[in-house]
């Protein structure tokens, strides 16, 4: 069974940081071409007063079935203004069907609050990078 | 930290999930790279030019696509008038279409376009004057991410999808307006200076053209460039104008296209109010502006048709 866990927001670009059970992986494409569900395009954010947004999604790609449990909330890019589309968070990916269990939404948690403690102040990204700080979470 | 996973029991894989999931309306982003390059090869039948805006992440491509959209919608041009596409594969952008004006309505920024896209509006442009052509566009909208990935150092290539629409345009040489968006102030990384960030946004549009003269030369021979600076409303220098400003500021573009037919440009989409709100930075659109919209639009037509949406009949030279 595969596992990642993955990181990413608006720090300035969109921004992911991919893990898995040992390392950061730099190049995600050989693991799945172009990669594109971490930005949500249903459930958006799209104002500062939205709450946290939990979604899983079953997909497949190159012929192989994944899930993906992400959780996420608003944060402003770094030297931004935008408020539609200003996310940060923390997904699970693998391929098998991640259960909605309490053990995984604290794993969630606990990374999303971490992230979220070294790379913004408040709701705004403190950096435009935030590689060197997932990679100490 | 570790990734110790609770997964669903047995052999209950994700495939048996989606099976429950109602199907779904196909956009043309949930294609195939096959049928999506299938969907362009009609574009020299359909006499459709594909305008695709090319601009790095925050470079205000959704914005000026929405104020464009906006103005097309509202805008009281008597020279003109649009219509936009509704059906497949104009679908997905004729609802991102409708959102840019929803937003630009109420002064709010359109969210940036989310890796992936590939929302496709089509407008046709209807000249007043009878004797002037009709003129069928379709924008492509792409997520500055994507575009990004031409960058040398994000290893110089496009997405999947972004290559087919190219396959898929050659087939009949179908013409293609690149327009190069590129910010009056691109915004700074950390610790970067003012000129560093220039510097970066030079280098990628650079990066791009390079990448299309030595991988996709076909695309060549039917493209026009339309290199636009936003944000002009920054400009606080009245005697700057847009060439200068390229000349010195995006050295890499003016060199390797000055003797080409390109087209400069400046825009803005109106006056923004700023305010930091509990540490959050808001803008909202308190002025629109219809000139720069307008301009772009006849341009737009112009470069494409080689006819002026202007231009005066020899009666009405003669009797103003």
């Amino acid at each position: 069974m595969s596992a990642y866990i993955i990181f990413f927001g608006k720090s300035q670009d969109f921004t992911t940081c991919y893990y898995d059970r040992n390392n950061p992986i730099h190049d995600f494409n050989p693991v799945i071409k172009d990669f594109d569900l971490l930005e949500s395009k249903i459930f958006t954010v799209d104002d500062i007063k939205n709450k946290e947004i939990l979604s899983r999604y079953f997909f497949t790609a190159q012929g192989k079935s994944y899930c993906l449990l992400k959780l996420y909330s608003f944060a402003q890019a770094y030297s931004g203004n935008r408020i539609a589309g200003s996310i940060y968070g923390v997904g699970l990916l693998s391929d098998n069907a991640i259960h909605l269990s309490k053990n995984n939404l604290e794993l969630l948690r606990v990374a999303k609050d971490n992230f979220a403690k070294l790379s913004l102040d408040g709701v705004k990204f403190n950096k435009s990078d935030f590689k060197d700080d997932t990679d100490r979470i | 930290m570790s990734i110790d996973l609770n997964i669903e029991d047995g052999n209950k894989k994700s495939n048996s999930d989606s099976a429950k999931t109602p199907s779904k309306k196909e956009f043309l982003s949930d294609l195939n790279v096959q049928q999506i390059a299938r969907v362009f090869t009609d574009f020299g039948v359909q006499n459709r030019v594909l305008a695709i805006p090319i601009g790095f992440p925050q470079a205000g491509k959704s914005l000026m696509l929405s104020s464009l959209m906006y103005y097309a919608r509202k805008g009281e041009d008597t020279l003109f008038r649009t219509n936009l596409v509704n059906d497949f594969p104009f679908d997905k952008g004729r609802l991102a279409a409708d959102q840019m004006v929803d937003y630009f309505n109420q002064g709010k920024l359109y969210q940036s376009t989310e890796k992936g896209s590939l929302d496709l509006i089509g407008i046709d442009i209807q000249p007043s004057k009878a004797n002037l052509p009709s003129l069928n566009l379709a924008f492509l909208d792409l997520a500055g991410e994507d575009i990004k990935g031409i960058k040398t150092s994000e290893g110089a290539i496009f997405t999947d999808k972004i290559n087919a629409v190219f396959n898929g345009v050659k087939i009949d040489n179908s013409p293609i307006v690149f327009i190069l968006i590129t910010p009056f102030e691109p915004p700074r990384k950390d610790n970067e200076s003012s000129q560093n960030a220039h510097d970066r946004e030079d280098a990628l549009h650079y990066d791009f053209l390079n990448y299309i003269k030595q991988n996709q030369p076909e695309l060549l021979n039917n493209s026009k460039f339309f290199i636009v600076v936003s944000q002009w409303d920054r400009n606080s220098n009245a005697q700057l104008d847009v060439e200068t400003f390229i000349r010195e500021k995006r050295p890499s573009i003016y060199n390797y296209v000055k003797n080409s037919t390109v087209v400069w440009g400046e825009y803005s989409i109106g006056k923004l109010l700023e305010s930091k709100i509990d540490g959050v930075q808001i803008q909202e659109i308190v002025r629109i502006n219809y000139e720069y919209p307008s301009r772009f639009w006849k341009k737009m037509y112009q470069i494409c048709t080689n006819k002026n949406l202007d231009q005066k009949s020899f009666w009405e030279k003669i009797f103003g």
